[in-house]
């Protein structure tokens, strides 16, 4: 392969080093631009007796204020109808929408807000999920029955807005059979995706009442419909226009701040921008579920795993959101990538009152990971089994299936990326220095498809066109040029590949799942495909050829053998303008793709300070399971973003709350992990060309995430004999539990 | 945020001026990286900005026989990397190296660290341990403060409405000296949840401490030097169990509190190892300048 596996730069790269590209708050349009702001609850459960915009209204300077009352009486939700865009009765979170106004600045939008007078009565708030599943617990939604549901919402009760129960085998016989049995609690708390461009959005409604809206989104098809169902206008009506986007991680695929400005630009007749605050973007804008775990584990005294019990309880927020989708993965990955013969799996997503969470890289991977791989090494450090061998002993393998993973799983290479980490790090022969330790951590992720389509389009001077509307996050457009320039035997350069909007791309799918370019790679390599055979046939047609003796290669179609018996593509998308079967283009669809797993196999050292508690890590190595690496620099620099993403849950992460209100909404006590903090990650891929995905291509975003605090929390054990089961691994968490350990001896 | 007039004199006359005349309802600006953040969340609401920036002899770093002088609006960034500020005075660097940001501190300066009075600011125990005075100036009379006398509380200093913090002094340390500035966080750019900074001198040709100044940051409303931590060393030739008791004394005199940061008895173990972390340090520099020089002989 020529293009297919050269780590090209991405395609949009000069514009946006050179500061070019247009983000969510760089849009301007000509004519006044209103700014709106939304005022949400201070309350984290209250009931609204009334609320009083007059003042608001009347204040010089603002242009439209709105409430539930300018909405459609519409509940919304992908899976739960549970969640009314403006609060009419009760709130249920701080920062709950309770009205948005627009004004000509900044400055008396937000005088307005205060301005607006609600009265509330504040009601018993619950914000943690096993609370919240106790009896006698405030109930959040006292009408959840009366809510429509889709049919896989099983098991909704109370604050519980879904529980299942997944089976697989015998669980009281495999404890039975089992030498030794462990069990353990962990606790991940929630943490903020912390893109570095807060949710942003500029909407317009013309004169014929069609609403466009200017968003960087990971879904602008998610958006669309959310917008199209909250002012019940239909699809065509709704133009959704994604905007470069500064990250994403699964935080900017539901509405936040979309239909407050379409309802302010409605009403005021204007265009309305309205811009998250930092601390308002932590509140509200759908982190990541905070998660109980508890894990029973019987085992051989060989290693082998007879039996695994796990319940999980994600405390979801005000609204269910997408917590259906991360309570499902939470059935497929809580028992680990092990052939575990006898497995029960309970998972509870708990509406709390709390922000609302949502998608954030890998739904529940990491935190079941780092319970699921800590308890594993507790197994092999009590069985004195070396952890690699272990994990090599109870990985799955070609043909095995995991509880709710939808049949026999393909592409199957847990131990071969296990065996890359271990033998890129040296593993074995580790340096035994005071206060230093290694650990390893295995995780693995299932990559799915949606329907996705995409056009290609050959132009007159041979140059080829993309059509998508599949959002960049990580590099996805560039490999969808390299994968069309390889079938089409061009350059990189001879593609132009740029995200359409709504009314112009053909059905995309979301930027999400580790997914788009899978499914949009499928799409766009049969469109590719599809057209090659029309440039083929004319060609054939023209050089009196079969086109089974035809080569397209180096921007010509030849005869095989004689390299000057050819055309040009160019000549060909002239011809193709005269002939009977006119212009070459072409729009293909793709929709089934099976769970394909992806694994990640990561080894870290570390250093603790023995007084502080302070974790350095000294060395990062990621070894991934990527198939086939359609752009080994894309892929390797997602890898290190995500390691470094997850070092941050590991190590310093974690949003808190006090009565619901976030304490720590800004960077200054949010700790992310900075570049001064950063190692240097050493990524080894695992490649073998997957059986489907395009060129054999596997998704790549989530599994690199999902063994990060697991493998520290491992090091950290190793290194000075402590277990820790809240993330995350502060200095002061480790220093305690060192200390604890001290006076237990 | 609020409008206001604003002001940007070319001379400390016509910033002193400007002071007398609005007083108390102005706010002065230096680097603007507190005052612009209090002024976006409406935390100040002044109707007189005065900025400093322009005024050349607030700035730079000048050093003498007599000791170090360090203009009130220097950036952070030259005071980390003034060839003038290491050395000797080196704990400053290090302290000035410490806050924020590469970008903050080529934006903030050391008179707006001091006078933004943060219990936390980096750039406080450096220049409390090296018993640094506060060169005040207003349209009336000029005056001096040791630094440790200058904060009052959280973002409280002794200044007067129209007075302004001119420059930094100094005094050139005793012969034989050493210094160490230890902070801890959560992550590599935070602020401190504990700082400390220790300077110590020796007696003339012994090993014996002759003076030694410890001051610690985040763990009271205002830097705190810790007087009976530095009496256990005084005139003494310390031994291991001096310098942990010396440590202790610092944490029991330590006041924290629980924030979203940290629990007050992580900050008070904290205050003691970082202290005796920082008596350790000082004692190695001190001592090792001596071996030097007994070598170079």
């Amino acid at each position: 392969m020529k293009v297919v596996g050269q780590g090209l730069p991405r395609v949009e790269i000069l514009e946006k080093v050179t500061g070019q590209s247009v983000f969510g708050a760089d849009v301007r349009l000509p004519g006044p631009i209103l700014f709106g702001k939304i005022l949400g609850s201070p309350h984290a459960h209250a009931r609204i007796r009334s609320i009083d915009t007059s003042k608001a209204e009347r204040l010089p300077g603002v242009k439209a204020v709105v409430t539930a009352q300018d909405l459609p009486p519409v509940r919304f939700g992908r899976f739960v109808r549970d969640e009314e865009y403006f609060a009419r009765t009760k709130v249920r979170l701080v920062g709950d929408r309770i009205a948005a106004v627009a004004a000509l600045d900044e400055e008396t939008a937000e005088e307005a807000l205060r301005l607006i007078k609600v009265d509330y009565e504040v009601l018993p708030q619950v914000t943690d999920a096993l609370e919240a599943m106790r009896q006698g617990a405030p109930l959040i939604h006292e009408e959840y029955d009366q809510y429509h549901a889709i049919s896989m919402m099983e098991g909704r009760k109370g604050n519980i807005c879904y529980h299942k129960e997944t089976v697989q085998g015998d669980i009281a016989r495999g404890f039975q059979e089992a030498d030794r049995i462990f069990e353990h609690r962990f606790y991940a708390p929630m943490v903020h995706q912390t893109y570095i461009e807060p949710h942003a959005v500029l909407a317009r409604v013309d004169a014929a009442g069609k609403v466009t809206v200017w968003v960087p989104t990971q879904a602008q098809f998610f958006i669309r419909q959310s917008v199209a169902e909250i002012f019940q206008l239909p699809l065509i009506k709704v133009r959704v226009i994604p905007t470069e986007i500064g990250g994403g991680f699964g935080g900017k695929m539901l509405p936040t701040v979309e239909p407050a400005a379409v309802a302010l630009a409605r009403k005021s007749g204007m265009a309305v921008q309205i811009v998250m605050s930092r601390a308002e973007d932590f509140q509200v804008a759908n982190p990541r579920h905070p998660c109980h775990m508890r894990y029973k584990t019987g085992v051989k005294l060989d290693g082998t795993i007879v039996a695994r019990e796990v319940e999980v309880a994600l405390g979801t927020g005000a609204y269910c959101g997408i917590g259906a989708v991360t309570s499902q993965r939470a059935e497929m990955l809580a028992a680990g990538p092990y052939r575990i013969p006898n497995v029960k799996i309970d998972v509870y997503c708990v509406y709390t009152n709390h922000a609302n969470c949502g998608p954030y890289r890998a739904p529940a991977g990491p935190q079941l990971a780092f319970a699921s791989e800590s308890q594993i090494d507790i197994i092999a450090r009590e069985l004195d089994l070396d952890p690699v061998e272990i994990r090599l002993k109870n990985a799955i393998q070609e043909g095995d299936q995991t509880p709710a993973c939808g049949g026999p799983l393909e592409s199957v290479h847990a131990k071969e990326t296990l065996l890359k980490a271990a033998e890129a790090a040296g593993w074995g022969a580790k340096p035994r220095e005071k206060n230093r330790g290694r650990g390893i951590a295995l995780g693995y992720w299932l990559v799915g498809g949606y329907a996705s389509s995409a056009g290609v389009k050959l132009n007159e001077d041979g140059t080829v066109t993309v059509m998508t509307g599949v959002v960049d996050l990580s590099g996805t457009v560039t490999s969808l040029g390299q994968i069309v320039a390889e079938v089409l035997g061009i350059e990189l350069d001879d593609v132009h590949v740029r995200t359409a909007d709504s009314d112009f791309a053909p059905h995309s799918t979301i930027s999400a799942g580790s997914q788009a370019l899978r499914s949009m790679g499928t799409a766009t390599k049969m469109a590719a495909e599809e057209v090659k055979k029309q440039i083929m046939e004319l060609a054939a047609d023209k050089l009196e050829a079969e086109t089974s003796d035809l080569v397209v290669e180096g921007k010509r179609i030849y005869v095989r053998g004689s390299i000057e018996k050819g055309l040009s593509l160019g000549q060909v998308a002239q011809l193709s303008l005269m002939h009977e079967r006119g212009p070459i283009v072409s729009i293909q669809s793709s929709s089934h793709f099976p769970n394909q797993p992806a694994f990640s196999a990561h080894v870290t050292d570390v250093e603790v300070d023995p007084e502080t508690g302070g974790v350095k890590i000294l060395r990062y190595v990621a070894a991934q399971d990527v198939g086939t690496a359609i752009n080994p620099l894309s892929v390797t620099g997602q890898i290190q973003g995500s390691v470094m993403q997850g070092l941050g849950q590991a190590l310093s992460e974690a949003c808190v709350f006090a009565n619901g209100k976030m304490r720590n909404p800004t960077f200054l006590d949010y700790k992310i992990f900075s570049s001064l903090d950063a190692p240097r990650v050493e990524v080894h891929l695992v490649e073998q060309a997957a059986g489907d995905g395009p060129f054999g291509a596997k998704g790549i975003g989530e599994p690199s995430i999902i063994p990060v605090p697991a493998a520290v929390a491992n090091a950290v054990r190793d290194a000075v004999g402590v277990t820790i089961f809240d993330l995350p691994l502060s200095a002061e968490r480790v220093r305690m539990a060192m200390r604890e350990k001290i006076t237990q001896r | 945020m609020r409008s206001f007039d604003y002001f940007a004199p070319q001379s400390l006359g016509d910033a002193t001026s400007l002071l007398r005349r609005y007083g108390s309802k102005s706010r002065l600006l230096a680097g603007g990286t507190d005052l612009l953040l209090r002024l976006e969340r409406r935390l100040t609401e002044p109707s007189v900005v005065i900025d400093l920036k322009k005024i050349r002899a607030l700035s730079g770093i000048k050093a003498s026989g007599k000791g170090l002088r360090i203009g009130a609006v220097t950036l952070m960034e030259e005071i980390a990397s003034s060839p003038l500020a290491q050395g000797r005075y080196g704990i400053i660097a290090k302290g000035a190296a410490a806050v924020g940001s590469i970008q903050t501190q080529n934006r903030a300066t050391l008179g707006g660290n001091l006078c933004n009075a943060s219990p936390a600011a980096d750039t406080a125990p450096p220049l409390i341990a090296l018993s640094a005075r506060a060169r005040i100036a207003s349209s009336r009379r000029d005056r001096e403060v040791p630094l440790e006398e200058f904060f009052l509380g959280p973002g409280k200093t002794c200044l007067q409405p129209n007075e302004l913090l001119k420059e930094i002094f100094i005094p050139a340390p005793a012969g034989r000296s050493g210094g160490s500035f230890q902070r801890c966080t959560r992550t590599a750019m935070d602020i401190a949840l504990v700082n400390c900074a220790v300077f110590l001198s020796l007696a003339p040709k012994r090993e014996t401490i002759a003076d030694i100044r410890i001051a610690l940051g985040a763990v009271a409303p205002t830097p705190l030097r810790a007087r009976p931590a530095e009496d256990v060393l005084r005139g003494k030739n310390p031994d291991k169990g001096a310098v942990e008791e010396a440590a202790d004394r610092a944490a029991a005199g330590a006041s924290p509190i629980d924030d979203i940061r940290s629990s007050a008895s992580y900050r008070r173990d904290m205050v003691r190892i970082l202290t005796r972390r920082a008596i350790e340090e000082a004692l190695k520099e001190a001592l090792g300048s001596r071996q030097q020089k007994k070598w170079q002989r």
